[in-house]
Order: structure tokens, then sequence, then C-alpha cells
């Protein structure tokens, strides 16, 4: 029978964890089966794979903490008490017994209670919590904040944790070179992972700014070049945004921070140039093209309604994007991916606002929440076949929902 | 500005109809040391513009090794030719100099390796 495994997902991003997940499984063919999922707690039993699968998993997602291995699932306190445990043969060896809840903070001498409760012990050895031979966690689940206690009552040994620490190794609030638009780095790592880069792909940046985006790319093997219209961006001339700096020096650009981190061979350069006028040749040449382009859009005729009071004015979706969407269909190889984050009105907002393109499949949709009114959400769509001269982006429905994003965008405090 | 860059680019100036190759004045050159990773050479063979490559990298001195035509599956195992040609593509540098559209004439400087391709209104 295959082992059962909890994964235990950070509980931020929730919109972009599965999407996380399945993508790296589907780029290490790693056949996963959910058993179990909510957007409301980090829970997630799965089956399906083997330790060596979970490692890999680990070695990527950052959106997920650890993974233990499920001896056993109880709905009571008082069941896992009673476990016998009869299908894992008792562990010699020093050991650790870590208690992991949400939804409530358990103390630890309820935990200390709660193990010495348990009527038998799959561990023979001793405590010891600064080395141990054996984690084993409990996971309890509140989210229904029963009065009976938790809903869910995991027990299994640690198989790993996450990579998550290297998202502190590369915080922007440590990198060289940072701006305005620099990518949060725990979401530039997510963005590499829903597109499935891999190690010798060749991915393309055309709104590239400080950079943010190659880094992780570049962590993940890949190569990545970029352009921008900001030419100063791309040399790194200016003012700086960190606190108590003046102008950039010269070690402060995007090759600056590469070479902080020994990513200098993965960075191929840049290119200033407006996106309107793309200066790449139309042929398939990327795998993966991972941007996030600027929020701007193009106004259209405010209306005056009977009462002479402006009407919800009608705001239409930048050229900027569709113009993205074809120039991905051009120059992407069949197979490579596009990632994109996209700004909607909320309240606006239904899938036919999407840009679509007849040679791009849309694989996830992934939202975060910026304030009450907007939201931008994460796109990430395949090329599944070259695009004829009639092909061309389009949008479904509406475009109302891209309301005024620049101005409610800047609005939100960071 | 690397050579597999200088090969995947065009320009768009107003009647230009392919604007590529771009015509290449260089006046400093760097040669910067890159891992090498066969499989990336490799896949970039199909992709690339090989005549365009070889006569770039013959003008700029560095064609030494180079194949002057790729094998029908555009794949190649000899190390060797690999490391020649991840050497052209990814070590050579064009830090000062210009890019000229083949169709229009029109310049663009390449700064700190940077080329600029912003064109005017008019243009």
């Amino acid at each position: 029978m295959s082992k059962r495994y909890l994964v235990v997902f950070t509980q931020s991003f929730e919109d972009f964890r599965l999407p996380e997940l399945e993508s790296i499984c589907e780029l290490h063919q790693i056949k996963l089966i959910r058993e179990s999922y909510s957007d409301s707690h980090p829970y997630c039993v799965v089956t399906g794979v083997s330790d060596a699968d979970i490692h890999t998993i680990l070695s990527r997602c950052v959106l997920i903490q650890f993974v233990a291995e499920i001896w056993a699932h109880c709905t009571s306190r008082q069941e896992l008490c009673g476990c016998q445990f009869s299908d894992h043969a008792p562990l010699p060896g020093s050991f650790n017994i870590i208690l992991h809840s949400f939804g409530r903070k358990v103390p630890m001498t309820e935990k200390i209670d709660l193990i010495e409760k348990m009527e038998y012990l799959p561990l023979t050895g001793e405590v010891d919590c600064s080395n141990p031979d054996h984690v084993f966690y409990i996971c309890e689940n509140y989210t229904n904040k029963k009065d009976e206690g938790p809903t869910d009552v995991f027990f299994g040994p640690l198989v790993g944790r996450s990579n998550r620490s290297m998202i502190d190794s590369y915080s922007v609030k440590k990198r060289l070179y940072i701006g305005r638009t620099t990518m949060d780095a725990q979401l530039s790592f997510v963005m590499a992972n829903v597109a499935r880069i891999d190690r010798g792909d060749l991915v393309y940046d055309p709104f590239l700014g400080t950079g943010s985006l190659v880094i992780p790319a570049a962590v993940f093997g890949a190569f990545s070049l970029g352009s921008d219209i900001d030419i100063k961006a791309l040399h790194g001339w200016g003012k700086s945004t960190k606190k108590g700096e003046d102008k950039y020096q010269t070690h402060q650009n995007i090759e600056g921070n590469m070479k902080s981190y020994g990513l200098s061979s993965l960075y191929l350069g840049s290119l200033a140039s407006d996106f309107s006028t793309p200066l790449i040749r139309d042929t398939p040449l990327f795998d993966v093209i991972l941007t996030d382009p600027p929020y701007g859009v193009r106004e259209a005729s405010l209306k005056v309604n009977s009462d002479n009071h402006l009407a919800q004015s009608q705001f239409s979706l930048s050229h900027q994007f569709l113009e993205l969407l074809n120039f991905a269909a051009r120059t992407l190889v069949i197979g490579g991916r596009l990632v994109y984050w996209l700004p909607v009105i909320r309240d606006l907002y239904s899938p036919d606002c999407l840009p679509q393109h007849p040679a791009l499949s849309l694989l996830h949709n992934a939202e975060q929440v910026l304030n009450k009114k907007s939201a931008r959400r994460l796109l990430v769509l395949r090329k599944t076949r070259q695009a004829t001269r009639d092909d061309t982006a389009h949008v479904r429905g509406d475009e109302v929902a891209h309301g005024n994003f620049r101005e409610l965008y800047f609005a939100k405090s960071s | 500005m690397k050579l597999l860059t200088h090969n995947m680019m065009r320009s768009h100036c107003k009647g230009a109809v392919n604007g590529f190759p771009l015509k290449l004045n260089f006046s400093q050159v760097n040669i910067k040391e890159i891992e090498f990773n066969p499989d990336f050479i490799n896949r970039m063979l199909s992709r690339l513009e090989w005549s365009v490559l070889v006569d770039t990298a013959t003008q700029l001195g560095v064609n030494e090794g180079l194949p002057e035509m790729l094998p029908e599956n555009q794949e190649i195992d000899d190390e060797e030719t690999l490391k020649k040609i991840h050497h052209v593509l990814l070590e050579v540098e064009v830090v000062e100099g210009e890019l000229e559209c083949p169709e229009t004439g029109k310049k663009f400087p390449i700064s700190k390796g940077i080329p600029d391709m912003r064109l005017n209104e008019d243009e």
C-alpha cells in the first residue's frame, strides 16, 4: 500500500499553493494524488508518491513548510492516544516530537500531557531536543474550533522541510540593487515554479525592471535575458530607493545582484526597448516568458449619465497585455509557458476578462488580493501550437474589470 | 551584449521588413568566463540563425573552431565543438559599439553592454 503524507503549507498566498505544487509535480513527472485540501488551513493529505518525490517537491516549492509521513490520522486526541501503530516497527534512536497546530496555539504543557497519555509510542530511544535521530510531528487542525478539540490529529515522522530558507538569502531587504517595482522574493520564486522553469531553459522578461525575476530563474538553473524601456533601471542609474542610500553605486545594478548571488553565468544581459515594438525575431526562441508588466491602462471616454453625473468610467484593457500574448505566441517554443500578472477590479472580474490567444492554453489563474477593490492575477499559459497569421490575442467579454488600476495599486501601503 | 542575444534581435524601424541581422560595429569587446552547460548549447542550436552567428563571430575574430554549417539534425555530440560554440555564444561580450538596421541604416548605440533600441516617434 502506498504511503500517505501530510503536506503542511504556509498559510499565505493560498491561491498559489496548488498551482505551485502541481507545476513542480508536472515538471518532474510526479504522479501525486491529493486526498484532501482546503484553502482555509495548511494540511493536505497526499499519496501516490515516494520519499524521493517528496524531497524533489521540497527542493522547489516555497509555499510548503514541511512534509511528514502519516502514521496515524485521527479525528480526536483520544483516538491518537489509543493508536497501536501495528503497521510500523518501533524506531530505536533518540527522538523529538514537535506539535504543530493551526487555528489554536497549543501550550507546551498540553503537548507533553498528550504524549504521556499515548498508550503506545513507536519510539524506543531517549528524547533529544537538540540533535535527535528522528523528528516526529503531531499536527492538530483547529479550523472548525469545536469545543471538543481538533478535527484532525496527524502523527508521523518528518520527511523533510522545504527550501523556504532560500527566500531569506534572496530577500529584497538584503539585495544590493532594488527599485520601486522590485518583486517580493517569495512571490518571484512562486512565479518561477508555476512557470515550470527547469535547468537549461531560456527565459525572457520583456519588462525586466531591476531584474527581480531573473534571480529565481537562475537559482533553478535557467538562463535569462530581458528588456525594458527604462534604460536607467537596466544600468542602475539614478537615485536609490533604499532608505539611507543616495545614488546607486557602480556595483548596484542587475549584474551586481547576479554577481553577489554567484549567478552571473546565467544572466545573459538586457536591451533597452519599448515593448510596443518588440525587437525579437518572430520565431520560437524562449522556453519561458516570465514577467510583471506595468499596470497602466489606456483611458477610453468618460460617460455622463442622465443626472449629469460622471458615471463609472469605461476603461479598456491595455493594448500591452494583448501584445504580450501575441508576442508569446510567436516567440515561445511549443510547450513553452507565459507567466504574467494581470491587474483586476475584484467586483468586475470574471474569467471572460482574461486576454486569450488561440495558440495559448490557460493552465493556472491565481489571485493575490491587494486591497478591497483590486487584485492581481498570476496567469500561466502554455503554447500548444504555432500561431498562424490569423491568430490574434483578444478578450472575450468586457474589458471594464481592469479599471484605473495604476491609481488603486500605488495607493495601497506596501 | 552577447552574440546569442544579437542572434535573436532585429530592428523595428518604420519601413524595415525583416530588420535582421543587425550590423555590428564594435569598439570594445570583453571575454567573460561563463559556466559551460552542454545541454543548453545543444538546445539553442536549432533556434539560432547559424550563418549569422558565423559571420558575426568572424567579424569579431572569434570564429576559430566554429563549424561553417550545422548537421541535419542540428545536434552536436563533440564536447570540444560545443565548448567553442559556448565560447562564441556566451563568453564574448560587446561592451561598446553600435548596431545598425540593415534596411534603414538607423544606428543603435551599445553602452556598457546594453544596446539602446528605443526609437523616436517618427522612426
